[in-house]
Parts: structure tokens; sequence; C-alpha cells
């Protein structure tokens, strides 16, 4: 038996295409038959019919066929198919044969020709005797043949041939040998299988003839045997509809047969032949659901039919055989463009199959475990003559035997013992790795990780069974890791548990103590007794000794690696292994906390490291490093325990580093940060727990920041979430859970110890130099040097106020642009303690508004922490805000000499500029000087000198000023004529001396100014007295470029008498002036109205009196007569 | 004799009644009176044929894993592992649809030689598992789903304990014994 004995045989899973023979040809010396055979094989495409050709000689045998049998009556058939029956007629008997001759028509010797081609076709017929098979003749002709009817002698000629060689002309055929060779050849090949078809129905008719003659209890076999000779005949005439149906009434038939222990096997495997060719052909169809339903149908009707016991691993190899070849159509059809899904799969097909090959490994495990004293028997009782069997299915020992009796006993053990001794043969593992593989693939396409990783880990296993110990251990290794990240512990522990077999197996140390501390951790779920040994092999292996075999493995397998074990004890080498533990979950967790999120520089920082152990025994360990990302204070963080090796379990309660299972114990560190790290974080990198000594085997577990394995962060939050009361513990005991992990701290800087006051008078006046008085003063122990100030503007405000605000620390002089607005690190010297120092600090603020300013004053002071002595730089900081406002308000207006406002005023005629300065300041204020700088349009009438000098104006009190001026006349000025600046120069009245005074600059505002055509003024005493002469003297001046026209008139009034011109009209040339005299004489006293002045200018209709009362007083008061004055006066009457 | 199954019969048919009526209860009940009644429940319950019952965590770790202890209970744990592949699947397929419209029971999650996976999710995302064996035939999808649904209940008494500790594993004797009356019975 060949181990390929389940494979399923070629011509059964090919695609049958009808056969044709060629004759006559010879391909390897003519090159015109050459191309004519390449036109036929070449570029076989599926346009093309399916037909498969074989050029052979014309003298050829075909198989004999057999006498015609007449009678079934007395014939019992000896199995169902004979094994070379599908070759038989893929290969062997041809639907066609085609005879090729080189013949033209207008031959010379067409006679002799003819004759020869007659006797080709004769030899051809005399080795198909029997046969159907249909003969044709191809001429190759070097000339192009006429339209047909043309060819007077080839019609003639070509009728001649036929007759001679017994051909219907439709099986002549003639092939101009041209350029359109390929042309001919596909119309040639188009008619071959016209007749290849006609012979393979002639064949089913032939078949199913013989039903007749057939009963159903002896020729049973026969029943499935013409079924499916019809069926596959029908595949051949490419009717796969007929062929699917005949299948299926083939396979019934299968399972109507008497099964019996002698024939299961025979019927199996016709059941599985047959069903192949129904999936097959479903999937073909495109009905995969029909295809998937008749598999399970034959999966259910087949799986219990196990046969013989002793040889139940055949049952599993056929199974498995089923599920392979059923995934490879699924999978075969899916190429071909069909849709699977994830849970309909050809994986799901494979994956059974490698269960079936696992079950046969199990089953031949179980019943060929002969003892090797048994000798295959002698003779071979699976030899046949032929070397192959005639049925398929059938036992080599019995072929052809029916009775389901055992003629022979002996030779049935014997065959028995043959198949079992091979089967110890076959490499089980090997076919279930190839399975296992095969649906990996499968389902990896069809988006299932879990199922892919599952049969990943069998794979793994498998590999561990057939000793390939280093794939195993990739494989699992590779899987390993989903199982740990969902937390299926129980799968874990398993697939650890082999892979440490593995380990052990290869003496792989690295990876043997990686599953062991695994293995041992929390994540395992072993029993406490496993959990013992593995500890304890964990501690000899450290030791530099070789660990105890691990349970269940191979004998020989065991034997090689203690080999290896020793082996690895004598090498030196390195023995130290570095284990990161990130990624899985060891037996010693540990976590790292530091006090604080912040340390100040002088005092040192701390931290715990929390270590508990998960292993069933007390274990010690040797070294605790902890490394930071400032690798400096590394060395200050590391405990040793010098112990020797064979100490590590003993003494377990002694010790820091010996860790009580289920115990957490703290480890205090403790170290001084540099002064550099001020301000920046310290991290733990990793921590580095060292198990074992360096002179035997030494393992580093490696956790990265603070610690933390694989399991922990879904441990935390599971922590964090619960409610759960913690039962006290004892005062130096935590709670493993209650510990978070905190990696890193910031390193700040020491606290000052001082103090820093700020003196001043809010709020700031605009453009004054604001005083600000800084107090530091030290309540340190010792000196303190270096102290330094920095002080301004806050940064990070506005930037308009940088540009708009100035620092200086000298007052005496003011400060303009080029001043900063902060100033940075002034030093002011040392400190003793409790000494303090005051620095003056001048700001002027150019606009209104709040200010932040900074006050920072930093200093170095020697420092003893830990009995170390570092400087420590400290500093402390003081911000104010401060308002800057006006310092006064300056209100400005225009009023006539008559004190009456004025819109506009006069060419030429005085006016009045009243200041009003208005203190806004809380503060009392001292102006020192105004100043009044007049535009070059505006003269003054008198002095400008300063009425305000020196004075003191508290919050509210104004000061004001009057200027008499005058504007010449300019013309009508756009906008206004510039009246010039008021100059205040003030300061705070609290101010020192050496204050610089501040000048405040106004601009004055714009004046229009307007022309008069005339201008009347009038001299008059400042009162009158009753019966007193009161003149008056009315000036009229002519301010035009004309001769004016004026008309006066004096309207009476009560309470005056007066003497001059009452009417009059008169002339004033250009520039002059004209004077008018009256004299009035008051009657009544009081205010009273003058009479009042009319006048019209003929020129100027505009010029009213209206205008003109602006310019002349109205009214006068008149006091009355003097009491003595009266008594002379009456004296005199 | 007759007398004898009616009885047992209308106290099935009471704690059915009662069964039934539980998720009307909602949420909030006392958890010892409807441990009780699903205890009670149980003994007239469904057909006993699961043989691995699981429930599994919304981050896919399992709550609770119980499988007949006849058979090899890693086998189990492959299975109810592996079968979260389809749940996944379904479950992403589901998102997509409406929140009132989903429905919980997940249906077959695929059939192997000789098992059946059971599906079914709450709304949480817990998922629960059952595997029955492929020859009990007479099984019906009502009957899967009660099963299921009956699971849901006492899972839900469980959450409502105060002394559990959500994300633990279930430690709950009103559960086990829940579960208890829908496996196979080893005799």
């Amino acid at each position: 038996m060949s181990p390929t004995q389940w494979d399923l045989p070629v011509e059964l899973c090919c695609r049958p295409m009808a056969f044709v023979t060629l004759t006559g040809l010879d391909v390897v010396y003519n090159a015109v038959h050459r191309a004519v055979w390449d036109a036929f094989c070449a570029n076989r495409r599926a346009d093309r019919v399916p037909i498969s050709f074989k050029v052979l000689p014309g003298d050829h045998e075909y198989p004999k066929c057999r006498p015609k049998r007449t009678s079934y009556e007395w014939y019992i058939p000896k199995g169902i198919l004979k094994t070379g029956w599908m070759n038989k007629h893929l290969n062997l008997v041809p639907a066609l044969v085609v005879v090729f001759y080189e013949l033209d028509w207008d031959e010379p010797q067409w006679k002799e020709k003819q004759s020869e081609c007659a006797t080709r076709v004769e030899i051809v017929r005399q080795s198909l005797q029997g046969r159907n098979t249909k003969v044709a003749v191809v001429l190759i002709q070097k000339k192009t043949p006429l339209p047909p009817g043309e060819d007077v002698i080839a019609s003639e000629r070509a009728a001649a041939l036929c007759n001679a060689c017994e051909l219907s002309g439709k099986s002549l055929f003639v092939l101009p040998h041209t350029d359109h060779l390929v042309g001919y050849i596909i119309r040639l090949e188009n008619a071959f299988y016209e007749h290849a078809q006609t012979y393979y129905y002639t064949e089913i008719r032939r078949v199913k003839s013989h039903k007749e003659f057939l009963n159903k209890t002896t020729h049973q076999l026969l029943f499935v045997r013409h079924q499916f000779k019809i069926a596959f005949f029908s595949e051949l005439k490419q009717d796969t509809q007929n062929a699917l149906k005949n299948y299926r009434t083939a396979y019934n038939l299968v399972h109507e047969l008497r099964a019996h222990e002698t024939n299961i096997l025979e019927i199996k495997t016709m059941a599985g032949f047959i069903n192949y060719k129904i999936c097959r052909l479903c999937f073909q169809h495109n009905t995969p659901l029909d295809a998937i339903a008749q598999f399970r149908k034959h999966i259910d009707l087949c799986k219990k039919k196990i046969g013989s016991a002793e040889l139940s691993f055949e049952h599993a190899a056929w199974m498995s055989k089923q599920f392979q070849a059923f995934g490879d159509l699924f999978d075969e059809a899916i190429k071909l463009g069909l849709t699977a899904i994830q849970t309909q799969n050809p994986g799901f097909y494979y994956q059974q199959a490698a269960y079936y090959a696992q079950e046969r490994k199990q089953l031949a495990k179980s019943l060929c475990n002969h003892e090797a004293s048994i000798m295959y028997p002698n003779p071979d009782p699976l030899e046949t003559q032929t070397g192959v069997l005639d049925f398929y299915g059938q036992r080599s020992w019995r072929q052809g035997i029916l009775s389901f009796d055992l003629s022979d006993p002996e030779k049935e053990k014997v065959g028995v013992l043959a198949i079992q001794l091979k089967e110890r043969n076959v490499a089980h593992s090997e076919i279930i790795i190839t399975l296992l593989s095969n649906a990996v693939a499968q389902f990896k396409k069809y988006k299932c990780p879990r199922m892919k990783s599952h049969l990943m880990v069998q794979m793994g296993e498998e590999y561990y069974y057939a000793k390939d110990y280093t794939k195993a251990l990739k494989l699992l290794d590779y899987v390993m890791c989903d199982y740990r990240s969902e937390g299926w512990w129980t799968l874990l522990t398993s697939i650890l548990t082999t892979a440490l077999k593995c380990s052990y197996l290869m003496a792989q140390l690295k990876d043997y103590i990686t599953y062991s501390l695994e293995l041992l951790g929390r994540a395992s779920t072993l029993k406490d007794d496993q959990k013992s040994r593995i500890e304890k092999n964990l501690i000899n292996v450290l030791m530099n000794e070789s660990p105890d075999p691990e349970p269940d493995c191979d004998i020989f397998a065991v034997k090689t690696a203690q080999k290896l074990w020793a082996d690895r004890i004598s090498l030196a080498g390195s023995n130290i292994f570095t284990i990161g533990v990130q990624d899985f979950v060891p037996f010693v967790q540990c976590k790292a906390k530091f006090h604080a999120p912040s340390f100040h520089v002088d005092v040192p920082v701390e931290f715990d490291i929390y270590l508990k152990a998960d292993c069933p025994h007390p274990i010690r360990f040797s070294k605790l490093c902890v490394s930071f990302n400032n690798q400096e204070y590394n060395q200050f963080c590391v405990i040793e325990e010098a112990s020797k090796a064979n100490e590590v379990l003993e003494n377990p309660t002694q010790g820091k580093m010996c860790l009580v299972p289920g115990k957490t114990r703290k480890l205090l560190f403790k170290f001084v940060a540099k002064t550099e790290d001020v301000g920046k974080k310290i991290e733990i990198t990793s921590v580095d727990l060292a198990l074992g000594n360096e002179t035997g085997r030494c393992v580093v577990l490696n956790w990265q920041g603070g610690g933390g394995d694989a399991a922990s962060s879904q441990e935390a939050l599971q922590a964090a979430r619960s409610f759960k009361r913690r039962p006290k513990l004892p005062d130096n005991e935590v709670h493993w859970d209650s510990i978070i992990i905190q990696a890193s701290t910031m390193i700040i800087s020491r606290v000052p110890n001082i103090s820093v006051h700020l003196r001043h008078e809010p709020p700031a006046l605009t453009n004054e130099m604001y005083c600000l008085v800084v107090t530091v003063q030290s309540h340190e122990k010792t000196q303190i040097r270096d102290v330094k100030l920095t002080a301004g503007l806050k940064p990070g405000q506005d930037a308009n106020l940088t540009q708009k605000t100035h620092v200086t620390l000298h007052g005496t002089e003011l400060c303009d642009e080029s001043y900063p607005a902060l100033l940075t690190d002034i030093p002011v010297g040392d400190l003793h303690p409790g000494e303090q120092l005051e620095k003056m600090l001048y700001v002027r603020c150019g606009t209104v508004g709040s200010r932040m300013f900074l006050v920072y004053v930093s200093y170095l002071i020697n420092i003893t922490a830990e009995e170390k002595e570092i400087v420590c730089k400290c500093h402390k900081d003081e911000t104010v805000t401060i308002e800057t406002v006006f310092p006064f308000d300056v209100a400005v207006k225009f009023v006539s000499t008559k004190f009456e406002h004025l819109e506009r005023v006069y060419a030429d005629i005085p006016f009045l500029l009243m200041t009003d300065l208005l203190s806004a300041s809380p503060w009392a204020l001292t102006v020192v000087s105004s100043e009044l700088q007049l535009a070059p349009s505006m003269t003054t009438v008198d002095q400008l000198e300063s009425q305000v000098d020196n004075v003191v104006l508290q919050t509210g009190e104004s000061a004001s000023e009057c200027f008499c001026l005058r504007c010449p006349s300019l013309g009508n000025v756009e906008g206004g004529v510039a009246t010039g600046h008021y100059i205040i120069s003030w300061k705070r009245t609290s101010a020192m001396e050496n204050i610089p005074v501040i000048r405040t600059v106004i601009t004055l505002p714009h004046v229009i100014v307007e022309n008069i055509p005339l201008h009347v003024n009038a001299d008059l005493p400042s009162f009158g007295r009753v019966r007193e002469s009161l003149p008056v003297k009315y000036h009229l001046q002519n301010k035009t470029d004309f001769v004016q026209d004026v008309e006066i008139s004096v309207e009476p009034s009560d309470a005056f008498m007066f003497s001059g011109l009452k009417q009059i009209r008169l002339r004033i040339l250009p520039g002059t002036e004209q004077e008018m005299l009256y004299n009035f004489y008051p009657l009544m006293a009081g205010y009273q109205q003058l009479p009042f002045l009319n006048i019209n200018l003929l020129r100027f209709p505009d010029f009213t009196n209206q205008l003109l009362r602006r310019f002349i007083p109205t009214s006068i008061f008149v006091k009355p007569q003097g009491r003595l004055m009266d008594d002379t006066s009456i004296a005199a009457a | 004799m007759p007398l004898i199954p009616s009885l047992w019969e209308s106290k099935a048919n009471r704690s059915l009644e009662f069964s039934c009526l539980r998720p009307a209860l909602g949420a909030g009940a006392g958890s010892c009176v409807t441990s009780g009644g699903s205890r009670d429940a149980a003994r007239a319950g469904p057909p006993k044929l699961a043989v691995c019952i699981a429930v599994i965590a919304k981050e896919n770790y399992p709550f609770y894993i119980r499988s007949t202890p006849t058979e090899n209970e890693l086998k189990f744990h492959y299975m109810v592992h592996t079968s979260l592949d389809v749940v996944d699947e379904k479950i992403s397929a589901m998102a997509k649809a409406l929140v009132d419209q989903r429905e919980l029971y997940l249906d077959l999650l695929y059939p192997t030689e000789d098992y059946k996976v059971y599906g079914y999710v709450t709304n949480s995302k817990v998922k629960f598992v059952m595997v029955v064996d492929s020859s009990n035939t007479a099984l019906r999808d009502n009957e899967i789903r009660s099963m299921f649904r009956k699971l849901h209940n006492s899972y839900t008494d469980v959450m409502c304990n105060p002394f559990y500790n959500p994300g633990d594993c279930i430690q709950s004797r009103a559960f086990d014994n829940m579960v208890t009356s829908m496996m196979i019975q080893v005799c």
C-alpha cells in the first residue's frame, strides 16, 4: 500500500474530457505534422472544445474488448468498480481515432495512395475490434481547396476514397496546409467533438441496455457500477446535468448495498468517490449549498460505518480525507469566484480533517503498538500480482471474494497486522500539521483570529508530539500573547505548560525560565503542587543544576534533554538573562511609588518599591536596582544582598530581599536630587530584580517604568472599580491592590524663607515716576548670597503695555522710551539672617489702565541635606496690579471779553481763553507752573504769566487761568486756527524734592475765526450814579476795505436822559474809526439798561444789532445818590 | 398515582409564569427573592441539553465558564473562545442596526461536527455562549432562546447583588444552580 492510499485517484479528480487519438502523424521528423499537432495541443483555452488528444502510431493496440455477455444469469460481479476503468476511458479507449494521410486531389498516383489509406484505416479498425470507437480520415493537402462543387475531380475522388475506406462522407476531412492552419484545426476539432459525443452517447445507451438483465439479489454491485459508468460517460460527453443526476442515483445505490465488515471499505471508498463527483459538479453548477448539503449527508451516513475495530484508524483516515477533499473543492470554487463567509468556509473542513487525522493518530497509537519483535509478515499479504488492486476499496488478500464469512481467518490476521505495521510508519503529525496550516490560512482570510490562534496552538502541540520543539515553541510563543491579552488564563496555562516542556526538552534556558516565571505567577491556573515543582526546578536551574524533567514527556526525548542540560552546565558563557516582564505575567509583581508628586530640592526624594511574590514558596532575590531618566541617581537605588547560591530558599523570613508569598514587601529608597534637576521630572525608567547570582545563573526581571506587567492594568482597573472593604492589616503592611504606581516626580526649588514687601501709593498717575519700594527681609538661618531682584512689568501681558511702561531705579531723572519695561537680575548683594534691604523702583506708565508688576527675588543658600552640602537657589516673587489714571482733567473754553461763550472768534477782536484744571488724583498735586505756548497765528493782548504757580490741588479741586488773546484776520481757514499748547508742570505734593517735575502738554482746541465789517466798542465807567453825568464814548471801526455808510440811532430809555446825537448817518473810511460821544444821565438806581445803540450798515444787511450787543455793554449798575452829597446838593439847590 | 404528575405540572406552570414575569419586575428587585424564583423555574425548566455554558465579559475575558465534567474542559474553553470571532462579527454587523431593533439572541454561531455553539449578547456587551450536543436534534430555537433569557435574568440578579464587584468572576450559588439546571446531567 502506498502512503497515499487515501488520496483520491487522479482520474477521479480530473475533469473528464473526450478522448481522441490521432494517428499517421510523424511529429518527430515531419515539420508539417509537427505544426498540425502543435495547433491541436497549444493554447487549449476554455473556448476550445474539451478534448484530450493523443498521438499514437497507426498500428497501436487498443485495449481489447471483452466478448459481449449475452446473459448475466450466471455472472457474479467481484467488486463495484475496477481500478483501471476510469483511466481506460480517459486515456486508453478513444472515442474517435483520426487517421491523418497526406493526399492531394490531383495526386498522380491516386490509386495506390487511395488503397494505402484504406489499408491504414483497416489496421485501425482491426485494433478497435468490438468497440464503438469512430474512425475518421483527415487528408493533409498542400493545395488550397476550391469551393465545394467546383472541383469535380475532388468530389469524385472523395466519394471513391470514402468507399474504399468504408467511411461515411462525414468522417472524411481535408486539412489544407496553408496559412490558416489554426482556423482549420478548430473546425476539425469541433467535428471531432461531435463524433466523440455520439460515441459516448452510444456507450451510455449500451450500459443502460445491460440493466434489464440484472436482478436485485446477485447484481447489486452492478447497479452501482453501471450507474457510475453512465454518469462518467455523461461527464465525458460534457452533459454535467445528467452526470450529476446519475451520480446521485449511484450514491443512493451505494448505500443500499449490504454492508459488512468485509466490504465496508469498498462501499465507503465508492461512496467517497461518488460524493466527490457530486460535490464537484454542484460547485461547478454554482450551487454550493447543494454541495454542502450533499457532503453533510455523506458524512452523516458514513460517520458510523467504522468497519473493523482493529483497523478503525482507516476509517479516521478516510474521514479526514473526505473533509480535506471537500475543503479543496470548496477552496477551488472560491478561487473561481465563489464567495465564502466567516461561518462557512473551507477552513472548517480542513479543521475537521485535521481532527480526524488526530483521531487516526490516536487510534493508530493504541492499535499499532506492537512489540518490536513482531516482524512484518512474509510473504507480504498486501502485495498483489499486478501491484494494484482489481477493484477499488478491496483487501489485497481476498480480492473478488464477496462472501461475508472469512474463509481464511489466519490470512485475515496477517493482513490486518500488515496494515497496522504499515500504519505505524505513517507520519501522522505531518499530515495533521499540513491540514491545520491549511485551515489557519483559511481562517485568517475569513476574520477568525481566535480560531486561527486555536489552530496554531494545535499545530504547536502537534509539532511537540512530532518532536520538532523549535517549531512548536515558535508557534506557541506567537499565540500566547493573544490569550494573555484577552485574559483566558486556563488556556494560557495549558499553552505555557506545553511550551515549558518544549523548552525543557531543548534545554533552552531563557525560554525555560520565562515560562517557569509565568507558570508560577498569578495568571497560571496550575495547582500548588505543580507550582512547587516548577519553582524547585527554577531554583535548580538558577543554581546551575539540571531541572527535573517535565511530566508526560517522551522518555527518549528526556534522555536527550538531560544530556543537553548537563552540557549547559559545563558550558561557560553568558549566564545572565534579562527578561522584560511587560509582555507576560511573572510570579513577582512590582510597583514603584514616589511618596509625593513633587519634592523640594533640599529634601531627599523618597520612594517605595513594593514587591509581591505569587509563587508557593518564599524566594530570595539577590539584587534590586532602579533606573532613572537621570542615570546619576541609579547608584543610590540599589539593594544587593550577598548570599550564596544555595541560600535562595533558606532563612526564608530573614533579609530584605526575601519575599514571602502573598505578602507585600516594601523597600524604601532615598536620594538627594541634583540642583540641576530643579524644574525637571525624575522618572523611574525601569526596575530590575535579580534572582540567583553571577556564580550560578542569574535572571534579571526588568519592569519598564514603575512596574506592571501584561495583566496589571486590567487588575488596577478592577481594583479601582471595586468597593470591597479590605480587611485591616497590621500597620506596616499594605494591600497590594491599593498601591497605585507613581513612577515620576517633579523636583521643585526650595521654599524661600524671605519676605518681600511692596510699598507704594496707588494709583499711578500718567507719566509720573511712580515709586515702588521693595523691601526684602531674610528669615534664613544662614547668610544668603547673590540676592538678585527682577522687577517690572510682568511678561505675558498686552504687548502695547511693554512700549508704554518703563522702569528705572533712578527716580531723579525722567525716563524715556529707551528704558526697559522689566529690569532683570539687579544684584543687591548678600543678606545676613534677619537683615532687610530696601530698593526703590520707579515706574513710568504712559497710558492709563491696569498693569501687573512682578517683583522676583532670587538668592543662593548653602543647605545640608542628608549630610550633603548643596547650594540651593531659592526665589520668591510678588505680583501687584497697579492702576494708572490721569492726574487731572483740563477744560479749555473761549469767551468774549464779556465772558460770554464764543462759538467762534472775530478777527482782530480780543477774546479770552480760559483753562480749567480739575484734579482727578486721589493724592494732592502741586502745579509747579503752567505755560501757554501760543501758535504763531495768535497774539496776546497782555502778558502771558502763569496764574497758578505752586498751587496745591486736593482731589476734586480745580485751578483756572484766563488769557486775553487776539487773532489777526487770516481769511477763511478750514477747520479753524490752531491756538497753541498749554503746558502744565506738576508733581505729587508728597513727592520728594529730587523727583523731577512732570510736564504735561495739552494741545488747545482750534478756533474758527470770522471777520466782521464793523467793530464797536464802548468806553464807559464801571458804574454810574443817579443824577450824575455818565460820559460814554462809542468807537466805531471800519474793518473793511470799503467806505461804509452807517445809520446810528439811540433808543430812549426810562432810566436815562442823555445828550448827544440821537440819530445820525455817517460815513467811515476804510480802516478808520469814528467816535461817538454821549452823556448819559441816570435817573434810577440799580442795574439799568443803557439806551440801546442801533447801528445799521447799508452794505451789510446781515450785520445785526444782535451781533453788536456782543461787543458793547447793554446795561450798567447805577448807584444811588450819596447821603452827604445829598445834603450838599440840597443845600446847593 | 396520576395525582403526582398533575401536581408537579401545576407547580411547573406556575413557576414558568413566574419566570416569564421576571423581566417585568425590573433589575432592581431584591436578589434573594429573584434567585429563589429562578431556582424554582430551573426545576421545571427547559430540557437539559447544554454541555458548556459561558459568560464572557465585554473585554472578552471569561466571567464564568462551566462544562460537563466528563469531557475535556480545555476543549470547551477553546470552543467558547473561538466562537467569539463570530460573536464579534455579529455584534459589529448589529451595531449598524437601530438600538431598539437589536436582537440579543445571536442564533447559531457555528456548528462543529459534534457540537452546536449558540450566542447571546446583552446590551452591555456581555456575551453568553452555550454549547449543545449536535446529536440533540430535538432541540428547538425557542428553547435555546428561553434558556438564554433565563441565563440573562440570573446574570442580572448576580449584577444586582451589592456584594458583587462588577468585572469579577461570577461566584454565585444561585447562578451556579441555574447553570446546572441547563446542563446535561451526568449520572
